[in-house]
Order: C-alpha cells, then structure tokens, then sequence
C-alpha cells in the first residue's frame, strides 16, 4: 500500500482536506478536522490551519497560522512596515497583519498530484522553523506590537 | 525527463541544471546577471533562484520586479497596499523590496526530483495569477507602476 496521499485529477478541495487529515494523522501529526471541513488543524510548535486549492494541473496545500497582536491599531503602518520588512528581507513564506491586526504567517506547496510523506515533513518543518526564525530575529520589532 | 537535484547542495550549481533543463523544455533563458538566478521569459520575464538542500526541500523562487512610478502614492500607502494583497491571495508574496521596486515572489519546494509537468503548470500558474491580480487592481497597479 502506497504511503503517499494521492489526489489523482481531482480538483475537491474539501475532500483534498479530509484525506489529508487522517493521512497526516497516520504519519503522527496532531491533527483536527475543522467542524465545517474547510481545514484541518496541525499542531506542532505552532498551531497551522491547512487548506487545499486545486486546479487542473497543480495543487496547493496553504498552511497559516496566526498570533495575537495588540488591538490597539495606532500604529497600523508601523506594522506593514514591519510585515513588508520581513517579506522582503525573506524568501520562506508570506506574512501580514490581517483585519485583526494579528500576525499571519502564510506557506504553500504547490505539488502536482501527491504527496510524498518525505515532501510533507520537510515542508512542515521548513515552515515551522520559518516562523521561529522570524519570531527570534524580529522579536524586538514586534514588541510594541504584540498582545 | 525530471530535473534530478538528489543530493546536490550548491545553488549556483543547481540554478545551472535548472537553467540547462528549462532551455531543454523550451523555455527562453538567459543570464540574470549573478550565478545564483537567471531569467525566463514566461507569459512575463521572471528571475530564477534556486535554493538547494541535500537533506531537506530544494525551494525554486520566480521573482517578477516592477518599478513603481516617481509620481506614484506613498510609501506608507504602498506598504498597506501590499499588506492588503497578502492577506487576500493565497498565491505568492507581495512587498516593496529593499530597492524600493513593487516584487511578487512564488515559492515551488520539492524533495530531489522535478517534473516537467509540475515545473510547466507552476510557470503557467505565476503568470496567470499575477495578471490576474494586475487587471483586478488596475487602479492602483495601472498607474502605479513603471
């Protein structure tokens, strides 16, 4: 039996989304299904969201996850100073301040129609020492910012 | 034929294989002035990077710059702008780069081998993506850019 998660054609993310959850979780991964099965959490050093786009011919999985940031919104430019800071200086990922003025930190693997665990793995720990490589470099940066 | 990078950890030498092998595909490439890109001409001109890594995920970066107009908004109105595009896409990375100049990156991981067909729809995937975010903000991107 294969251990890749094999999409084939389709082009269902919902069910991309579902299939992936109880792959991830026969790899070990802490994972939950969203209640409207639009995601799936995965818990590691961070807590991602993850979701599928998949159109003829290439596949998307999108991880995100988020941190709090003071709500007080005096300051908005000095953050997308700050986001656009970290998005030019590195080439790992995408990061904003959303509606909330929490901080998004964004990562997609665009991959064909599977999904190798070796591929995965390597993806998720990238991303997750992306995060953590900018939380360190830029931690006195954000402080004004964060909750 | 795959681009075979299994165990090769210099850039500079896999940005070559890299070039070499979209040359073969058909691609149009020519130099990007360093060793570690070159560019390609897709439906847009991208620059080419490739970051190689025996033991984990080798990362190709398509880079398109724009130069944003002398007469264009502020630099603070520009910042909101592309923090506004990054949190509407799931596609690529927005910013103003550190020359000043309006940058969209993609980002394509993969573990030592690369299809073709994979590499193909990527490209094709930039360049439709990045029209389509130019048309749909054509008010400010029209005028904005060089």
């Amino acid at each position: 039996m294969s251990l890749n998660l094999e999409l084939g054609d389709s082009e269902d993310d919902l069910a991309a989304v579902a299939a992936f959850h109880d792959w991830a979780q026969n790899l070990g991964y802490k994972t939950t299904l969203r209640p409207d099965g639009k995601a799936v959490g995965v818990r590691g050093r961070y807590g991602f969201d993850l979701h599928f786009r998949n159109i003829p011919g290439m596949k998307r999985l999108i991880m995100r996850c988020y941190f709090p940031s003071n709500p007080d919104r005096a300051d908005m430019p000095g953050r997308f100073a700050l986001a656009n800071q970290i998005n030019s200086s590195f080439n790992i990922g995408t990061f904003w301040f959303d509606a909330d003025a929490d901080f998004a930190c964004q990562f997609v693997l665009p991959f064909q129609d599977r999904l190798t665990p070796a591929l995965w793995r390597e993806f998720f720990s990238f991303s997750e020492s992306g995060v953590t490589q900018i939380i360190q470099q830029h931690a006195e940066d954000f402080r004004p910012f964060m909750a | 034929m795959d681009l075979d990078l299994t165990d090769v950890g210099d850039s500079e030498q896999a940005t070559r294989s890299l070039r070499e092998w979209c040359t073969q595909l058909g691609y149009r490439v020519k130099a990007g002035g360093t060793d570690i890109n070159f560019l390609l001409q897709g439906g847009r001109r991208w620059i080419i990077g490739l970051k190689a890594n025996p033991t984990e995920n080798h990362r190709i970066i398509a880079t398109c710059v724009f130069r944003i107009a002398p007469n264009s908004m502020e630099r603070d109105a520009w910042l909101r702008f592309v923090n506004q595009l990054n949190s509407s896409y799931n596609l690529c990375t927005f910013c103003v780069n550190t020359e000043g100049h309006f940058e969209i990156q993609y980002n394509l991981p993969f573990l030592d081998k690369l299809s073709p067909r994979l590499f193909r729809n990527f490209i094709n995937y930039a360049d439709g993506s990045l029209g389509m975010v130019m048309e749909r903000h054509e008010d400010v991107l029209g005028a904005g850019l060089q």
